[in-house]
């Protein structure tokens, strides 16, 4: 079973994406923000991450450049999952080596296939 | 016919009334006495003088003039000899006669041969008076005959010397003018030679011409006594016609004309002169016609010799004659001097010039009949006329063109001078020198010194501040060299010491021939001006820091505004994923889902979409009170009612976490406020106090209502905010670190502190991070009689 770890400072929508992955059948990790991602990372080994980027504390591009410094996980699937609906935001995830880029609000349908699709 | 009449005298006697005068050289008084005595006793008087010597006779002979010389032969220291020498060199007609005692004939013929008149022997004194009758006798005959040589010869002379002289051709005509005699100039005058000349006729050699035109009537026989000359052409000899002047004379015998004597003279060249000045003087008489100039010819005493057709034509005139143009000058035209008196007639440059002889020029004068009045210049000059006498030659020109011309300059100039004078600007000149020439009445007003006094001083040195010296003096310079200067702000001192500050312009002054001769300064007191000018520049200034502010608000709120939008956008995108995917979980799993598990995602999509209200409630609030669309609503509230009814809801839709506190204390139970403003501000605030104290059980609300405040604190025992947060949490959207996970639309405060301000009133924080916040609002309270609804 694969493990994702979603990274999100709104608890209902985490709830949401939560109740929705474990429904197709993934392990679910959840956090409130960038260092509790962090940790959960490091000790849990996800396969895939999903992270929001406006977070208190971190945001989500240093996030990403902060698992992309992990060895085992500059690999890491990750996909970034915001409201900020912005080109140059879209712009600025791929250079930070994320995988995909989804904005919200997204369907449940666009969510699950970005995800099948990289891990593949 | 005296020579004649002294011969015939001569011949009968010798005068004896007469005395005889005798110079008589004797040594012997007895024979002198005797002598006497001899002549006297012939019945003459005898007046006679005895000498002795040479010196006495000489001295004898020029005393007196004598009859007769007798002398002795010899005496002691003279002789006859000698003394008929001294006598002939003198008198070389004198009667000299010898007497002697002994003579012998060899001594007489001597002296007879020397001169001696003649000889007589002293025994023979018979004799002696016969001889002196005769020898006077003698002496008077040669002296009148020389005299008589003497006055032919003259007149031969005369006559030569005529003949030579004369130039005349004098001919003898008979009646039909046939030459009878011709005189010697007729070679030179007429060629022919005087007998070729004899038999032919005067009349024939006249021109014929003249002789058809003129009448020659003094070679007729009816003119009689006519003698003035006459002039014609007659022919020469070669066949030249020459001008003569004859002159005839008519001689009658018995009343019938038998000869005309003519005299002719030669006057071609007199002719050939005076037709040449007859061809200068019609030259003349043209250049004068022909120039523009009038000109008037007076004679000495007044009256006008001639004039040119350009002084009729400048006087319209027509008339040709001296007389009457003269008459129409005085009786036709009365004259003006330039200022239109009338012009004394004494003073007319005519009879000033005949007065003084001296020449008048350029005199103004106008002459007005009853057409136009035309102004005249007129210079008027003496000269000599042919008599002699003093005449006057005036000449006029016609300048009434200019003379008009002249008066629309000077009635120009003079207004001018006026507009300068009482030009509603300073205007002021200074010449060559900087030395103040002009200075009109704004200029006066405005310096408080008047033209008499600053008139010839020094412009910079009186009223030109010490700072702006030099530059002043380069700027007249300036326009001393010609160049203008415009708009130089000059401060001048005025009387009081005050400085007025100028608006300066320079403009080089020209004479006629547009020499600079000064300058010519206009101003402009424009002090009030520049104190207007500051005051403006400081109300810009104000005005630019205020646009400035305003601007960097503007930008500040388009800034704000852009990320309000983007941060709205952000807010809403949140629930809308929730919503979403909710929904899409219940569609995918629908069939695999709990009646339980549906109501509780349908649950979360009501409370989602409930948020998302409140959240577009607060955003349009926002907006419209930031592009000030909120207009103040008062209406008079019970203020404890209204409270306690907030916080009935707020407790309810906060689930009854927390208890609510509220204290009231109020003069007035009714106040007048804003309710729907009020409202929100009290149900932000008490949301926030209790989202923001999780685990904690109530908040407090202490509402004061005293002079004329509304005074309104709402406190938790929460989590606290940052210091450095509690400036920002009144900004749209901002959210502390701590705020986490805690739901909001992070709009409330910024509402809170909107609807606050819209009612002019102030909001306080004090809070202690882990201890609590306590929110004072203060409102100001309106008379409820003023409250509009």
């Amino acid at each position: 079973m694969k493990k994702i770890l979603v990274i999100d400072d709104t608890l209902h929508l985490l709830e949401e994406i939560s109740d929705l992955l474990q429904m197709e059948g993934y392990e679910v990790i959840t956090a409130y923000d960038a260092f509790e991602g962090m940790r959960k990372i490091s000790t849990m080994n996800p396969d895939l991450i999903i992270t929001d980027l406006l977070m208190p504390e971190m945001n989500g591009f240093e996030l990403i450049s902060k698992i992309r410094s992990i060895n085992k996980h500059q690999l890491t699937p990750i996909i970034v999952l915001s409201a900020q609906a912005t080109k140059e935001t879209e712009q600025k995830t791929k250079e930070y080596n994320a995988d995909a880029y989804i904005r919200k609000p997204c369907t449940a349908d666009q969510l699950i296939s970005s995800i099948e699709k990289l891990l593949k | 016919m005296k020579i004649k009449e002294k011969q015939e005298f001569a011949k009968t006697q010798v005068n004896r009334w007469k005395p005889i005068n005798v110079v008589i050289i004797e040594d012997s008084e007895d024979d002198y006495e005797l002598i006497k005595r001899r002549v006297r006793h012939e019945g003459y008087q005898i007046n006679a003088i005895r000498v002795e010597t040479a010196d006495e006779y000489e001295a004898a002979l020029d005393k007196e003039e004598w009859d007769v010389i007798i002398s002795d032969n010899s005496l002691p220291h003279f002789n006859a000899k000698s003394a008929l020498e001294i006598t002939r060199k003198k008198y070389p007609h004198m009667p000299f006669i010898i007497v002697s005692g002994t003579i012998g004939e060899e001594a007489a013929v001597e002296a007879m041969r020397l001169g001696a008149n003649d000889y007589l022997l002293k025994n023979d004194m018979a004799r002696l008076m016969p001889v002196i009758e005769r020898e006077i006798r003698d002496a008077e005959l040669i002296k009148a005959k020389s005299l008589a040589d003497m006055a032919l010869e003259e007149s031969q002379e005369r006559y030569r010397l005529l003949a030579e002289n004369i130039q005349d051709l004098v001919c003898l005509h008979s009646s039909d003018s046939t030459y009878l005699w011709v005189g010697p100039s007729t070679d030179r005058i007429l060629g022919y030679h005087a007998e070729e000349l004899i038999g032919k006729k005067h009349l024939d050699l006249i021109h014929p011409q003249d002789l058809k035109e003129k009448n020659i009537s003094p070679f007729d026989q009816k003119a009689e006594g006519e003698c003035k000359p006459i002039s014609y052409r007659m022919r020469r000899k070669d066949g030249v016609y020459i001008y003569v002047e004859t002159m005839v004379q008519h001689v009658y015998e018995e009343d019938r004309l038998i000869r005309i004597v003519s005299t002719s003279r030669d006057i071609t060249e007199q002719k050939l002169a005076h037709n040449l000045l007859i061809e200068s003087e019609a030259k003349y008489q043209g250049v004068i016609e022909s120039i523009a100039e009038g000109l008037v010819l007076y004679d000495d005493k007044g009256r006008i010799v001639t004039f040119n057709k350009s002084a009729s034509k400048i006087l319209r005139s027509k008339t040709t004659n001296a007389r009457k143009f003269e008459e129409e000058l005085t009786d036709r035209y009365r004259f003006f001097k330039p200022n239109m008196e009338v012009f004394p007639s004494d003073n007319f440059p005519s009879k000033v010039t005949l007065r003084t002889g001296k020449p008048c020029s350029q005199i103004i004068m106008g002459a007005k009949d009853r057409g136009d009045l035309i102004w005249l210049s007129i210079n008027s000059e003496p000269f000599l006329q042919p008599n002699g006498r003093l005449g006057v030659v005036v000449s006029f020109s016609d300048i009434t063109e200019q003379k008009l011309y002249e008066d629309r300059v000077t009635s120009v100039a003079r207004e001018l001078t006026t507009l300068i004078d009482t030009a509603n600007a300073p205007i002021f000149g200074i010449d060559w020198n900087g030395r103040i020439n002009e200075w009109n009445q704004v200029s006066a007003k405005l310096t408080g010194y008047s033209k008499t006094e600053v008139l010839g001083k020094k412009l910079i040195d009186e009223f030109i501040l010490d700072g702006y010296k030099v530059a002043v003096t380069d700027l007249l310079k300036n326009a001393l060299r010609g160049k203008e200067v415009t708009n130089y702000e000059l401060p001048i001192y005025t009387r009081t010491g005050k400085v007025v500050t100028i608006l300066f312009n320079a403009a080089p002054r020209r004479n006629l021939s547009s020499e600079i001769i000064g300058v010519i300064g206009v101003g402009q007191n424009i002090t009030e001006l520049i104190e207007y000018r500051e005051r403006l520049e400081m109300k810009v200034a104000e005005r630019t820091k205020e646009l400035n502010e305003a601007l960097l608000k503007e930008k500040e709120l388009v800034a704000l505004k852009s990320k309000f939008v983007s941060m709205a956008s952000h807010e809403f995108r949140t629930p809308l994923s929730t919503i979403t995917f909710a929904t899409n979980f219940i569609k995918r799993y629908k069939a695999k889902l709990s009646i339980d598990e549906m109501e509780r995602k349908l649950d979360k999509i009501e409370e989602q979409v409930g948020h998302m209200t409140y959240l577009l409630d607060d955003v349009l609030l926002i907006g419209k009170s930031e592009s000030g669309k909120i207009r103040l609503h008062r209406i008079v509230v019970n203020i404890k009612d209204f409270c306690k009814k907030i916080i009935e809801e707020v407790t309810h839709s906060t689930k009854k976490t927390h208890k609510i506190l509220f204290s009231i204390a109020t003069e007035e139970r009714d106040i007048a406020i804003d309710e729907k403003l009020l409202r929100n501000i009290l149900i932000n605030l008490l949301t926030n106090a209790i989202k923001f104290s999780p685990g904690k059980d109530r908040v407090l609300l202490d509402v004061i209502c005293a002079h004329g405040m509304l005074n309104m604190q709402v406190k938790d025992w929460g989590m606290g905010i940052e210091r450095e947060d509690q400036e920002k949490i009144f900004e749209p959207f901002h959210r502390t670190n701590s705020a986490g996970a805690i739901q909001g639309t992070g709009l409330g405060l910024s509402i809170v502190k909107k609807a606050v301000e819209l009612q002019k009133g102030s909001v306080e924080i004090d809070s202690e991070v882990g201890k609590g916040t306590k929110i004072k609002i203060q409102i100001p309270l309106v008379d409820e009689k003023d409250i509009s609804y």
